[in-house]
């Protein structure tokens, strides 16, 4: 008796210990301060204990969308989480809360079992217009305000974020990490409004700057003036802290007080940088409410699934599979003399039919008969001259022959499903391993498409030094594919470059290249670069460099895949 | 020995190719656009293995009543009863072939598809064969056989749904994932009514010798 009380007391302290050396899921932080702008990634910062002995779990967001069309589909995000004995881990990642009404669903998983689920409620915590965050100033309505350390390190963490109004704080503070995600944030089109005035030798620092690489380099690099510094001034009959410099080439005055400038405005890619002289907004200075334009990502999204709608699956062998059966069957209805000759059923029938069929498989499996997919990658990869980084986005449209599971590899720092109203495609999970590669995982049925969207930041493929008075140009390919049909854009003229080799420089003289109109270039494009051209090129770029990349791809590509990549490359030349 | 004769037999092979011939030229595909290809449309490829067990169990019942008037030992009519059923499926192996590639359905499936035609063939060849040795009269056994053809795919849609082969055939080329169940019944049922008939059907023919 006392010994079974004793077994039983064993395994009931046992089980007790298992379940509390489980992990846990003990908080869960989402966006900013707890606010998110639905549809767009959001950063969500999950806090892990374990007690545990060391073990590998797998940590699953996921959110079940109902659409329009009354379907519903699930957002499935899956990240491997190596956990010690004692130790609490932050889990950081970037996940699209697309709906505002279905709540988050965080799992934690060992292998195939769940240990626990949090579902957090989204429905009082977002904002209808991308976040304006507020870095080290006084509260000014709508503003999150948030310490430096949680400003985001990936610039995927910002797609919710539309202005940052920066205060007294040393960009120095900022890990290089931060720094990055800031300035890639910042040419996709991110807005930076800085406060200056008595900030200003807190922002700029006394070091001299050193380049790109150092906080106050970055920082010197983005501002609209050069030579800053303070000067005393009189406003509304007060006397403030002014900052003064000179203009910076591409900036401009956007704002005036009694002959000096209040504020200026310098583009930084598609985002600018809003320098105020003053450590607080001017009234007069009218900042527009931050909105996302999802108007060129849903093109995008329409531009695939038509390129690949138009896409030629050719059957050249129809004609050849034809006769070789046709004189199969004749050769067949002819050999009946010799088969009447035999006893039995004649066994080279059967072999020559045998051996047909294995002709037959093999040349059925093989790209001449026909390719198990056939896929269109198209996108458009945009750099500034004297930027570090280029903003390539991508859009991969996949037709699938056979039905199969797939796990396609991505390269790209955020990944989107593209859902047409006509697919009854099923659901796409997302799995991110340690090293930062991202898997989509999803069953393709026979003979039907799926779409996916993909953007990176990346060093730059093409470095551009566009010296419109001396009339040359210097351009280097780093790319390791051969760089297309490049023209040079100066106004209103197009001078063609050719086709530059992978991994070369060329410098020429604008003088001794063919100059044609705009039109005239147009002309001579193709159809599908036509078709990217309207697109994506970018009508207010003033000078630069257009060219076609036709290898160069961010998703890993099938053995027995037909894919057709075009990608258009342009690189501001800020002129 | 000749179990059937040979050349009445290759003209039947022959015309079982070209009649399954004409909706697998039919069915293959030209050069399309993705857009078409997505499009609900008619299309042959499906049609294509009905037709296929269709002729198969037509074929293989008639070989089943030309066994019938084969004097020879049991074990010898029954191996030329499965051996002509066996050819008949592999001379009939280049078309599937062009099937699976145009089909985009998978090898596996493929092979299972054909196991169960092979089956479902001999069963009906094996009843062939006793409906031939229990009428003489050509009449008689042309309307026997057909009627029970018609009553057993009809009704195996709402009974014994396993012994359906255009259900079967509809699974194993479909698009959802195999209900295993399903199929393992199929086979089974099978397996067991073809070893019944082969069993079965040879007695007959000794019951009748004696009564002779």
């Amino acid at each position: 008796m006392r010994r079974s009380v004793l077994v039983g007391l064993v395994t009931v302290a046992l089980t007790a210990a298992s379940v509390l050396a489980q992990p846990r899921i003990e908080t869960v932080e989402i966006g900013f301060n707890g606010r998110f702008f639905p549809g767009a990634l959001t950063p969500l910062g999950v806090s892990l204990p374990h007690t545990g002995p060391a073990q590998v779990f797998e940590l699953e967001v996921s959110q079940e969308v109902r659409e329009i069309s009354e379907r519903t589909s699930v957002e499935r995000l899956r990240v491997p989480v190596s956990l010690g004995p004692g130790t609490q881990k932050k889990i950081s990642v970037d996940f699209p809360v697309r709906s505002v009404s279905a709540p988050l669903r965080i799992k934690l998983f060992a292998g195939n079992r769940e240990l626990t689920l949090t579902e957090i409620d989204v429905r009082e915590r977002w904002s209808d217009t991308p976040l304006t965050l507020g870095l080290a100033v006084d509260q000014v309505p709508p503003l999150e305000l948030i310490e430096f350390a949680k400003l985001p390190k990936r610039w995927t963490s910002y797609e919710g974020v539309g202005r940052i109004v920066w205060g007294r704080l040393d960009p120095a503070l900022l890990s290089p990490e931060q720094r990055v995600a800031l300035h890639c944030w910042l040419l996709q089109g991110g807005e930076l409004v800085i406060l200056s005035g008595e900030n200003w030798y807190e922002q700029v620092g006394t070091d001299a700057p050193a380049g790109l690489t150092t906080a106050h380099g970055l920082w010197n690099h983005l501002l609209p003036i050069e030579n800053g510094h303070v000067e005393r001034g009189e406003i509304n009959g007060q006397e403030v802290f002014w900052v003064a410099g000179d203009l910076r080439k591409g900036a401009r005055v956007v704002l005036s007080e009694g002959g000096r400038p209040l504020v200026w405005e310098r583009p930084v890619g598609y985002g600018r940088v809003l320098l105020i002289a003053l450590s607080a907004l001017p009234q007069e200075l009218g900042l527009p409410e931050t909105t996302r334009s999802e108007r060129k990502t849903a093109e995008g999204d329409r531009v695939i699934i038509k390129a690949l709608g138009a896409l030629t699956v050719p059957f050249p062998s129809r004609e050849l599979v034809g006769s070789l059966l046709i004189l199969f069957v004749v050769g067949f209805g002819l050999s009946g003399v010799l088969a009447a000759q035999s006893k039995r059923l004649p066994l080279w029938g059967a072999l020559v039919a045998i051996a047909l069929s294995l002709v037959l498989f093999w040349y059925g499996h093989s790209p001449e008969f026909s390719s198990e997919e056939y896929s269109v990658d198209l996108g458009v990869v945009r750099g500034w001259q004297g930027e570090p980084f280029a903003w390539e986005q991508s859009w991969y449209g996949v037709f699938s022959r056979r039905a199969k599971e797939v796990v396609l590899g991505v390269s790209g720092d955020s990944v989107r499903v593209v859902r047409p109203t006509f697919s009854t495609a099923g659901n796409v999970w997302t799995e991110v391993t340690p090293a930062g590669e991202k898997y989509l995982h999803f069953h393709s049925e026979r003979e039907s498409v799926r779409f996916f969207h993909a953007q990176r930041m990346r060093e730059p493929l093409v470095d551009l030094s566009l010296d419109a008075a001396m009339g040359r140009v210097r351009v280097i390919n780093r790319a390791e594919v051969p760089l297309r049909d490049a023209v040079v854009h100066l106004g209103d003229g197009f001078y063609r470059l050719g086709t530059i080799a992978a991994r070369t420089e060329t410098t020429r003289s604008l003088g001794e290249l063919t100059r044609m109109s705009k039109n005239a270039w147009l002309d001579s494009l193709s159809e599908r670069r036509r078709m990217l051209w309207h697109q994506w090129g970018d009508s207010s770029i003033v000078s630069g460099l257009i060219a076609w990349l036709e290898e160069s791809s961010l998703w890993a590509q099938a053995e027995s895949e037909a894919r057709t990549v075009l990608r258009l490359v342009i690189v501001d030349g800020g002129v | 020995m000749r179990s059937v004769e040979l050349s009445a037999a290759w003209s039947a092979y022959t015309g079982y190719l070209i009649l399954a011939g004409i909706p697998l030229l039919i069915a293959l595909p030209s050069s399309a656009r993705v857009d078409a290809l997505i499009e609900p449309r008619w299309s042959m490829i499906p049609i294509f293995p009905m037709v296929m067990v269709l002729l198969f169990t037509i074929y293989s019942l008639n070989f089943g009543l030309a066994h019938a008037t084969r004097r020879a030992s049991p074990a010898e009519v029954r191996m030329s009863l499965l051996a002509h059923v066996g050819f008949l499926m592999v001379i009939s192996l280049p078309y599937w072939t062009v099937f699976e590639s145009i089909s985009g359905s998978s090898i596996g499936r493929l092979g299972g598809a054909l196991g169960y035609v092979t089956l479902y063939g001999a069963c009906w060849a094996c009843i062939g064969l006793a409906i031939g040795r229990r009428w003489t009269s050509e009449i008689m056994r042309f309307n026997i056989k057909y009627a029970l053809l018609i009553v057993s795919i009809v009704g195996t849609f709402f009974v014994l749904r396993p012994l359906n082969p255009f259900l079967m055939l509809s699974l194993w080329f479909g698009e959802g994932a195999l209900q295993w169940g399903f199929v393992l019944m199929g086979y089974l049922v099978l397996t067991l009514i073809l070893g019944v008939l082969l069993r079965w059907t040879p007695a007959r023919e000794e019951d009748n010798r004696e009564l002779v």
